[in-house]
């Protein structure tokens, strides 16, 4: 049994984008990592299944009959639906968006549920933000708002929080690493209320008066005893509603003109969204989310041309999903699909087989794992992600130009 | 091979200035007349005007500080969409209006993968990118060390890994400063205990520049941009040169002296003055167009002060090891006493200075607004009684305060080609590129003369890139792909180990895993050599 060890791999599995990572490989598979980190572990495999069997494509004797099913719906198809998941690189959801060009498709990410809503509250409002290193070399308080670090971004506290500056955390209704429990104050606030609390620390910045408790006047003198300080937002949680984060944003905003400390953002924006798709949707159209192409022309509505819409509404008569998408959407798009195979395709490109028989399945190489590529971290930072080992199959990067190439014609 | 026949020649980097003659292409380059002729492709371009491509210095068009932009345009149901566009869009204006070369004007070097992404994508039109180097660490390291080979390789090592093509200074040590909470005023404000001051930092890095022989000099974006008396510290800057060859960009926005009551006013002629004698040094100008604009820059400093005056909303992004970028909307309006100041000021400048060769067009797109609007500034330029209608338009300051009223110069053809083509190639030392003579890039545009000059220029009849018509009676045919330009002086290899730990000491991240230190990325490379 041959087993090595590959040191300070990167991991593309969640959006901190460890670059830490060592990995012990057994016979083409992954057995341990260190540090521990159970995303991670998810992300590798670690001794759970084997690596998804390339070269047959679900019911299909080979990738290029597969492929030339696949372009045969795709030729067939009113109004295709391409459906940008996480879990493949930045470069390939950008070829994703131009797929859809060329098909003059909808396009839509997961991330874009909500990535419309934030970038609102960001346009009204404006935003201080800070990349990850700025936060542990300069933060001297942190506010956690609504985050789950504890079990969606587990080795975020100990990479930039631990080491960092901080003095004084802050925590509104967060899920934190309960090892390290030097939380200065616990906030346990019902999400609904967050509006209003963002409200009333905003009257108390300007001085206003107002009768608060004695827990937030403790936010408040914790907030400002600071000299650099940062929030940090998880968008999928019910505390960071958009509206409620157009009030933070204000808030700092604010901080920033009326006092001596400085106060930034941080969102983790990419819990659905590791590697970066609303990013690349907005890169590629200009638009944050849900685009509709008309003659090389983009046409943005956040509603009326999301997957979830079209779905709903069996809008599409194609969905083509490249990469792991909402699984809550993917289950009623099944539903429809297993009610009527006839009105609505379903082609799916990733390394993880589809739910539904009726799908059109190409296997590609899972990234991260046997297909490198770029990941942009929370912060915005692009970090290259190769692979941990070769294996024979096809990459999602050859499947889309191929189509591309097909579509073209 | 085609051959563009009995078409009025404008060259003035070969000294041509309207002859008649015919233009030989064969595969990318121009060619000299072949004795056989036989199987060209004959165009008439009779009663056309052919001229080498436009060539843009300096504009903001890709990479993460766009990317932020146009989230902060974002709208209820559209984008702004006359101002940011994506990369294609983007590429495709410009080809349209006969620009065939453009320099993105500032490219983070933690960032520069999603900058050369987005300059791939600009298909048809070859690009290049000025890397941000004055809030670097191991740039200010060296300078602070007063390490002259370090600074070099340091200054090499980051133009070479990220792909860059010339060094970007932005109000040197602003970052530094404003992490200190203090104001940079000066060119010798102390910015920390080592005597480190603005104007060390751009005299080093200056030198830097020559040694390493860069086709381009620095690309300096100086301080106190806008302010009312700005241009007495831009003259500074430009003496603290010292001689040494430098593009300073978008100086409209330096031009501005302060009148009686305190209020900006034009100082274009002061400027001027100082600044025409000096064939060290290249500029562009940066003009306003009245509309939407977005305030674009890593000069947070500036960006803080737009917002405080104007208490706009505003946006900053900080960046480990590197400084940051940040972003204010604006508009210029007709009748807004200082946005027509700002345009006739402008204007002012550009019909003031003399050599058309060492000032270019530019808005700082999208800082000035859009680079769309340069068919309707060149009709400024051109047509007196044009620029003597709009300023009858505008807010009574732009008369008031400044001279752009008494001034009667108009700007031939070959002026405008030597302001958008020959001028900017030659700065930027694309030897290739900014004339038609034989051996140069076949990129040419054709225009149609006309009495509407905005027009014309907005609407040439045929253009050509790298020897493919891409444009032609208006239908756009793009290529597969332009060249990424960069370069790739000589430097210290042995000190990448330094460099290297200097980032992962003061990053989260490993520089194993900084993108733009992997080669192998660049597609359709095209080095331009260090001479």
């Amino acid at each position: 049994m041959s087993e090595h060890c590959l040191k300070s791999v990167a991991c593309a599995f969640c959006s901190c984008h460890c670059t830490d990572i060592d990995i012990v490989i057994q016979d083409g598979k992954v057995t341990r990592i260190y540090p521990p980190c159970p995303v991670a572990e998810k992300g590798f495999r670690v001794e759970t299944d084997d690596p998804p069997s390339h070269g047959s494509g679900g019911a299909y004797a080979s990738n290029a009959a597969c492929i030339e099913e696949i372009y045969r719906r795709l030729r067939a198809a009113r109004l295709p639906l391409i459906w940008i998941g996480s879990g493949i690189s930045y470069e390939n959801q950008r070829s994703a968006v131009k797929l859809a060009k060329t098909l003059c498709a909808c396009v839509d990410t997961p991330a874009s549920k909500n990535a419309f809503g934030i970038t609102r509250a960001y346009a009204e409002s404006g935003m201080h933000w800070l990349s990850l290193g700025g936060l542990q070399e300069k933060v001297d308080t942190l506010v956690f708002w609504g985050c789950d670090l504890a079990r969606k971004y587990p080795r975020f506290w100990e990479r930039f929080v631990k080491n960092g500056r901080v003095q004084r955390l802050v925590n509104v209704n967060s899920l934190l690493p309960a090892a390290d429990n030097e939380v200065v104050l616990n906030l346990p606030i019902n999400p609904q209320l967050c509006l209003e609390i963002l409200t009333q620390l905003r009257l108390m910045n300007k001085n206003q008066a107002v009768a608060a408790s004695p827990l937030l006047h403790a936010l408040f003198t914790a907030i400002h005893a600071s000299r650099y300080g940062c929030f940090i937002f998880d968008p999928t949680q019910k505390a960071c509603h958009p509206v409620t984060l157009r009030q933070a944003f204000q808030l700092i905003q604010e901080m920033n003109d009326t006092r001596e400390e400085r106060w930034f953002g941080l969102l983790l924006e990419r819990g659905v969204n590791a590697t970066g798709a609303s990013t690349a949707l907005l890169l590629e159209t200009g638009y944050p989310g849900a685009v509709r192409f008309v003659e090389n022309s983009a046409r943005f509505s956040s509603l009326e041309w999301s997957a979830e819409y079209l779905i709903d509404n069996e809008e599409t008569d194609l969905v083509v999903q490249v990469g792991q998408v909402d699984s809550q959407i993917q289950d009623k798009l099944i539903g429809k699909i297993e009610q009527n195979p006839q009105k609505m395709g379903y082609i799916v490109l990733d390394s993880n087989p589809p739910v539904s028989a009726q799908a059109a399945w190409l296997p590609v190489k899972p990234f991260g794992l046997n297909s490198g590529g770029t990941a942009l971290r929370m912060d915005g930072l692009p970090i290259p992600i190769r692979p941990v080992f070769d294996s024979p199959g096809w990459e999602l990067t050859e499947a889309l130009e191929r189509l591309a190439g097909e579509v073209s014609l | 091979m085609i051959c563009l026949s009995g078409v009025k020649i404008i060259d003035p980097a070969n000294h041509i200035d309207g002859d008649i003659g015919d233009l030989w292409i064969e595969g990318d380059r121009i060619v000299a007349a072949p004795p056989a002729q036989d199987g060209a492709e004959m165009i008439d371009a009779r009663g056309w005007i052919a001229a080498p491509g436009g060539i843009e210095i300096h504009s903001h068009i890709a990479g993460a500080q766009m990317a932020m932009a146009r989230k902060f345009a974002v709208r209820e149901d559209r984008m702004d969409a006359g101002l940011l566009l994506p990369p294609a869009q983007i590429a495709q204006a410009y080809l349209k209006m006969g620009y065939t070369t453009v320099f993105d004007a500032a490219m983070s070097p933690m960032l520069s993968r999603l900058t050369q992404d987005d300059l791939k994508a600009m298909r048809g039109l070859d690009c290049g990118a000025y890397t941000l180097v004055s809030e670097q660490i191991c740039v200010v390291d060296a300078i602070k060390k007063q390490d002259d080979q370090a600074l070099k390789s340091a200054l090499a090592w980051l133009l070479t890994r990220s792909g860059g093509y010339a060094l970007k200074l932005v109000n040197p040590g602003v970052g530094l400063a404003w992490w200190m909470g203090k104001l940079l005023s000066s060119l010798d404000d102390a910015l920390d205990g080592d005597r480190l001051t603005q104007r060390r930092i751009i005299l080093a890095i200056a030198q830097a520049a020559k040694e390493l022989s860069l086709p381009h000099p620095i690309h300096l974006h100086a301080g106190n941009l806008g302010r009312p008396g700005s241009w007495q510290s831009f003259c500074e800057t430009v003496l603290a040169l010292e001689g040494l060859p430098a593009h300073l960009c978008h100086i409209q926005f330096y031009c501005y002296g302060k009148d009686d009551r305190g209020r900006s006013c034009s100082a274009a002629e002061q400027v001027v003055e100082t600044i025409a004698m000096r064939d060290n040094l290249t500029f562009d100008v940066g003009q306003i167009v009245f509309g939407p604009a977005m305030a674009l820059t890593c000069d947070l400093q500036l960006v803080e002060w737009l917002h405080r005056v104007g208490s706009g909303k505003w946006t900053c992004r900080l960046l480990e090891g590197e400084g940051g970028m940040g972003l204010l909307p604006l508009e210029y309006k007709i009748k807004d006493p200082s946005s027509a100041v700002q345009w006739a000021t402008g204007l002012e400048l550009l019909l003031r200075f003399p050599d058309p060769t060492r000032l270019f067009l530019s808005t700082d797109y999208p800082n000035g607004g859009p680079f769309i609007a340069y068919p309707r500034i060149i009709s400024w330029l051109m047509d007196g009684e044009a620029r003597q209608k709009m300023l009858a338009q505008v807010h009574p300051s732009a008369k008031l305060r400044t001279s752009l009223a008494d001034i009667d110069r108009q700007y031939t053809l070959t002026e405008v080609v030597q302001m958008t083509s020959a001028g900017p190639a030659r700065a930027l030392g694309l030897q290739d590129r900014g004339h038609l003579g034989a051996g140069a890039l076949a990129d040419i545009r054709c225009y149609q003369p006309q009495s509407d000059i905005e027009n014309m220029f907005a609407n040439p009849i045929l253009v050509i890139k790298r020897g493919q018509v891409v444009l032609r009676d208006g239908q756009l045919k793009l290529p597969s792909s332009g060249n990424h330009l960069s370069v790739e002086p000589d430097w210290d290899k042995d000190r990448e180990v330094i460099f290297k730990e200097q980032l992962q000491t003061n990053t989260t991240i490993d520089p194993r895993y900084l993108g733009w230190l992997e080669r192998g990325f660049h597609e359709n490379r095209e080095v331009i050599p260090c001479r």
